[in-house]
């Protein structure tokens, strides 16, 4: 069997004080997609943040190896590097930074990281073009100030180029439906399965069944009161659907897996 | 009578400091100022009397006029109070206090008090008079003064209001500066905060020559709401000087200072609004703006809007305009077919109006829509509608 | 004729108008507030890894006044320049002004009143006693000086197309590019050159934007300016280079007071930098500069300056006084004075660069970033005088506090009565790191014709914790992230920069936050 891509063993973790996470187990393989889906509440965005090193959020107890090794070891900064990606529910803000200076500096981050030689302003430039169109980004967003004044939609979209640009090994999506409409939503996940491929991994996170029948998970695992309660194939996220998360509310994990 | 004595030379050198630089009030050192009380008509009085059905305080020259004034529970006049006057002596204002009879209002009040205070007198007069309003924890006291100044003799008067609220206590207060523009009107506001309370006050200046009124609030608890706005319309030699300084002593408290008039004439206004974030003061999200129309090439805004801040998790900002009226919407009423003078008026009454929209009490708001419609142009034709 | 004389009514009253604008409000502020004692020892530690690097002392025999100041020591410095009669009568004259005043307490601003018996008025380097004819003969140690300075002198002016007069303590030791730049008109020397040289120009000019008696460290300037820059480009010209100078104080106990003067004949432009640097000494030492321009019709001048004096150490011991007085005149109609500062040195700074729109359609503008750490303290802004019509006047402010440094913008924007269609924007923005520094924001707006508006915005920040994550989940490090978002925040200011400039600049304050955060 070969290392998994990311393996969460018993996580329990807390924010300022309140326990979220009570016991997740989850392990990710390349070339997987995998769905998280829970109600309001249930730790989804917590689990996102907890992945990507957020400072705000303990873990008390448990593990998490990426490609085998200790991630809990790693800042926010070290696990970008190493190949997670978060595309943000809410992509904040900074104003006068330059999204391209920005993407450059992450960018040669990472391949600082990995021992590569930095891309000069050309080659950047080439690889911002090459990816913009594979979101159908405009370009001139690009100069303004990192998500500065751009709309919802737009925000979501240059998320999954960004996740383009950098091009991660585990791909984590935190509700990046949310407050997208039908064309948007179209245009986002065509950028993420354009992304789909054997070198690569996918959590997606989201609370509604309709992001999925675009980005066709092969697992599906429920999230309530921060356990994952149940998991199966992309089907019971029909049946999620269906019977609504108050049907799964109190089975423990494994008890109502066929 | 009780004789008074204060040392008006101290108004002499007063504009050569930075809280004064706007407002030269020199002339004030020559007059000889007489200190006594004398007899106003019983329909002087009456005619300010707005609110019939509330309690109703007269002040003469200072002094408390029992005949003309309808007490409550709660109300008390020359009462022993010890806190009355420890509020004002946290500032550094350089008004002089002297010798005047104190109004005190404690328990809950929620039918506004209405506070009369005249100067009067055949020749130029000083007079001070004193309020001191304590909501205990939970209360709630709504207050309005009227400050007025009979004849054209040039009087001054140096109103000294405290507020004392307790924790979870609400107080409203409503000054209103009319009467002679020939007066001077020195006021000062004292205001102290514990956790949770909530503080509006509105200030609004009709009249007077040189109305200078100074505002000091100590926020010393939690989560505490301060609300301070003012409106002026003035015009002639008029000048209005609004001075605040809000002190953010505690964290998650939000304050608010919203100050906005028209000038005509050579008409002028000063605007200084201080917010102070002490270290430690977390989550302090303030506030103040100073909105200024003129109507004349002879009239003058000035406004410094200040910030000093000791803490970097604060949210504070401030924003100053001066201009002319709004020509886009001018033109906007135009072609709905009004009139340019009446679209003008009915922009001016709609940039001032506003701050009289907050006060709830109808007798008085009446009032004052009243005066300002007589002191604005085109106010006549507002009447109309 | 009548006209005539209304005109002529006209100028005096503005000249008249000018002189009583020309003084900040001249009471007190009184200091509500110093640094607490509580200090975050480690925090400190951190913060001054990176020790000032300019802070080298240059060991060259001085040629110098005795300390302390009086009629001779002007003499002195006025013999020593070979001045003409009037302008040792116009020191006299600033002098005996200078000991009626007193120095202002207004500002927001802590520190020890400098002795003035203490202070060497003149210190010039020996070896250019007699004045160096050209740059080989300026004394090597200098040369070195410079180079460690980073200063394009010699050879690299060539290439950096940069025209440098270097300043070093008192005198001016060397002026590139003069020549070349004769052959266009363009007068580019030494302030005590131009004495000798054009003394027609100066004369017509010196102190008409400053006067004598403007303030307490300009009229210090007047009575014993010691050097400087003099720059005059003729009509229509355009100065085909940035022009330069670097000052620098070397002499222990010395205070440096240059004058710059520049003027902009009809239709002429020209883009000026100023840098600055001084060695690490544990005393204080003052700077007390006066700056003037002037711009005829259609004429610009954009001035720059990259401030990085001596701070003093992290205890806040030593460091530059900075009190320098920067005033430009937009006499003729559609001219154009472009401010544009980034400080980040200095113990304390006082200084209000500042615009008098005098001609019709004439533009100020006024572009800051002003950086305090450890016990720093920079009380600075800008001053807009609408006079003619249709003045416009656009100023950015960008104040950064870390430490315990104390970051105060005042700003005064005055539109005077016959200021039609006058406009001013305003925008000032403190950003804090930590809770022991402080940012205010003291504007005085003045509004006296009714077509005029003025706004005026001010907002505070920080770096927020959802922007260092959002930046460390793409991969960048904290500190990286944290200069990054300030440099956003200074964005404005910086793209007012020329090129080499906005690149110092960035360094700079990339030294300057070192570990202040995080």
């Amino acid at each position: 069997m070969t290392t998994p891509l990311l393996e969460i063993k018993n996580l329990h973790a807390n924010v300022e004080g309140h326990d979220i996470l009570k016991g997740v187990n989850l392990t990710v393989h390349l070339g997987e997609v995998h769905s998280i889906m829970g109600p309001n509440g249930s730790g989804k965005s917590t689990l996102a943040c907890v992945l990507a090193g957020h400072e705000a959020y303990e873990v008390t107890e448990g593990e998490i190896y990426f490609m085998g090794q200790d991630l809990l070891e790693l800042d926010a900064d070290h696990r970008a590097c190493a190949g997670i990606f978060l595309a943000f529910q809410y992509p904040v803000e900074i104003p006068g930074v330059s999204t391209k200076f920005f993407l450059k500096a992450a960018v040669n981050a990472m391949r600082k990281y990995r021992g590569e030689e930095e891309l000069d302003a050309m080659d950047f430039l080439d690889l911002v073009e090459e990816k913009a169109a594979s979101v159908k980004l405009n370009t001139d967003l690009l100069d303004r100030g990192v998500n500065e004044g751009f709309s919802g939609g737009e925000k979501k979209r240059a998320e999954i180029f960004q996740m383009a640009m950098l091009d991660p090994k585990l791909c984590v999506l935190d509700e990046t439906d949310s407050g997208l409409d039908i064309d948007a939503l179209r245009i986002v996940s065509d950028g993420v399965n354009k992304l789909r491929s054997s070198e690569r991994g996918f959590v997606v996170i989201t609370h509604y069944q309709r992001l999925l029948d675009h980005i066709v998970p092969d697992f599906v695992h429920v999230l309530i009161d921060g356990k994952i309660v149940k998991s199966g194939g992309k089907e019971l996220a029909l049946e999620l659907e269906e019977k609504g998360y108050v049907a799964f509310e109190n089975c423990d994990t494994g008890c109502c897996c066929g | 009578m009780t004789t008074m004595t204060f040392d008006n030379k101290c108004f002499e050198k007063l504009h050569k400091t930075e809280a004064w630089m706007y407002t030269n009030v020199s002339a004030l050192a020559k007059i000889d100022f007489a200190l006594s009380t004398t007899f106003v008509d019983e329909q002087i009085i009456h005619g300010f009397d707005v609110t019939p059905a509330n309690s109703f305080i007269v002040l003469i020259n200072g002094v408390f006029n029992e005949e003309a004034s309808r007490l409550s529970d709660g109300i008390e006049i020359n009462a022993a109070y010890e806190l009355a006057g420890t509020i004002a002596s946290r500032g550094d204002s350089f008004i002089p206090s002297f010798e005047c009879d104190t109004v005190t209002i404690t328990n809950n009040q929620e039918k506004t008090i209405h506070i009369l205070q005249l100067v009067t007198g055949d020749c130029a007069t000083a007079a001070s008079g004193s309020v001191f309003i304590h909501a205990k924890e939970g209360e709630s006291i709504s207050v309005a003064e009227t400050h007025v100044c009979l004849g054209d003799s040039g009087h001054l008067f140096m109103p000294l209001t405290e507020i004392m609220a307790e924790k979870n206590s609400n107080v409203t207060l409503v000054r209103a500066i009319r009467g002679s523009n020939t007066a001077y009107q020195l006021g000062q506001l004292h205001v102290c905060q514990l956790d949770s309370s909530e503080v509006q006050t509105h200030t609004i200046t009709l009249a007077s020559k040189v109305s200078r009124n100074e505002v000091s609030a100590y926020l010393d608890g939690e989560h505490i709401e301060s609300n301070f706005d003012g409106m002026y319309m003035l015009g002639q030699d008029q000048q209005v000087d609004n001075h605040l300084r809000i002190e953010h002593n505690y964290p998650n408290c939000n304050s608010r200072e919203f100050y906005k008039g028209i000038l005509d004439g050579n008409a002028k206004s000063v605007f200084t609004g201080r917010i102070y974030v002490k270290e430690g003061a977390t989550d302090t999200d303030a506030k103040q703006t100073n909105q200024n129309i003129l109507l004349s090439d002879d009239a003058n805004a000035i406004a410094r809007p200040q910030l000093e801040i000791y803490n970097d998790e604060v949210a504070c900002t401030h924003g100053a305009t001066t201009g002319e009226i709004d020509e886009e919407a001018k033109l906007y009423l135009r072609s709905r077919g009004i009139p340019a003078d009446a679209a003008e008026a009915l922009l001016m009454y709609a940039f001032l109006n506003e701050s009289l929209d907050h006060l709830a009490d109808d007798g008085f708001r009446k009032t004052l829509t009243d005066e300002l419609l007589s002191a604005m142009p085109g106010g006549d034709f507002i009447r109309t509608l | 004729m009548e006209e005539d004389k209304n005109m002529a009514n006209d100028t005096k009253k503005r000249s008249e108008e000018i002189k009583r604008l020309a003084d900040m409000p001249d009471a007190g502020t009184l200091l509500s507030s110093s640094n607490t004692a509580a200090e975050d020892t480690q925090l400190l530690k951190e913060t001054f890894n990176e020790k000032y690097k300019w802070g080298f002392v240059t060991d060259i025999e001085a040629d110098s006044a005795p300390p302390g100041l009086d009629e001779s020591t002007i003499a002195f410095i006025s013999a020593k320049k070979e001045e003409p009669q009037w302008l040792l009568d116009w020191r006299l004259k600033a002098y005996k002004h200078w000991l009626t005043m007193e120095e202002p307490n207004w500002p927001h601003l802590t520190y020890n009143k400098p002795n003035y018996d203490e202070i060497i008025f003149y210190s010039a380097p020996k070896s250019l006693t007699d004045g160096p004819k050209s740059l080989d003969e300026v004394d090597p140690a200098l040369l070195e000086t410079y180079k460690k300075l980073g200063i394009p002198l010699a050879e690299h002016a060539a290439l950096a197309g940069v025209a440098v007069d270097a300043v070093f303590d008192s005198v001016s030791v060397g002026t590139t590019y003069q020549d070349k730049l004769a052959e266009i008109g363009i007068i580019f020397c030494p302030m005590s050159e131009a004495v000798r040289e054009h003394p027609e120009l100066v004369k017509k000019y010196l102190g008409t934007v400053v006067p004598y008696s403007d303030n307490y460290y300009a009229t210090l300037n007047s009575a014993v300016f010691t050097d400087g820059s003099f720059v005059y480009i003729p009509k229509g010209v355009k100065c085909p280079m940035d022009l330069s100078t670097y000052f620098r104080i070397n002499a222990k106990s010395s205070g440096q007071f240059e004058r710059t003067l520049i003027i902009a004949e009809e239709g002429a432009s020209v883009s000026y930098l100023e840098g600055c640097t001084a060695p690490m000494r544990d005393e204080n030492q003052l700077h007390a500069a006066v700056v003037e321009l002037i711009t005829l019709d259609n004429a610009s001048i954009k001035y720059s300056t990259v401030q990085n004096w001596y701070p003093g150490d992290e205890n806040g011991v030593g460091g530059i006084y900075n009190f320098v007085t920067k005033r430009g005149k937009c006499q003729g109609k559609s001219s154009r004075i472009t401010w544009t500062q980034v400080e980040t040195g200095s113990a304390v700074t006082w200084k209000y660069p500042s615009c008098i729109l005098l001609g019709d359609d004439s533009v100020g503008e006024f572009y800051s970033v002003a950086l305090t750490n450890n016990y720093q303290q920079a009380d600075t802004g800008t001053k807009m005088i609408h006079i003619g019509k249709n003045t416009r006047s656009t100023i950015v402010s960008k104040g950064i506090s870390a430490g315990h440094g104390q970051n105060i913008y005042r700003g005064l924007v005055k539109i005077q009565k016959g200021a039609e269609n006058a406009r001013n924007y305003t925008q000032c923005d403190s950003m804090l790191m930590g809770d022991e520094c402080g940012a205010h924001t003291f504007p005085y707006i003045e509004v006296k014709n009714s077509s005029a508006k003025a706004e005026h915005e001010a907002s505070t920040s920080k770096i927020g914790e959802d922007q260092l994550f959002y930046c460390n989940q793409r991969g960048i490090s904290t500190e990286d992230a944290i200069n990054m978002i300030v440099n956003g925040f200074c964005k404005e200011v910086f793209r007012e920069l020329p090129m080499e400039f906005a690149v110092e600049a960035r360094r700079l304050l990339e030294v300057s936050l070192e570990a202040s955060v995080g």
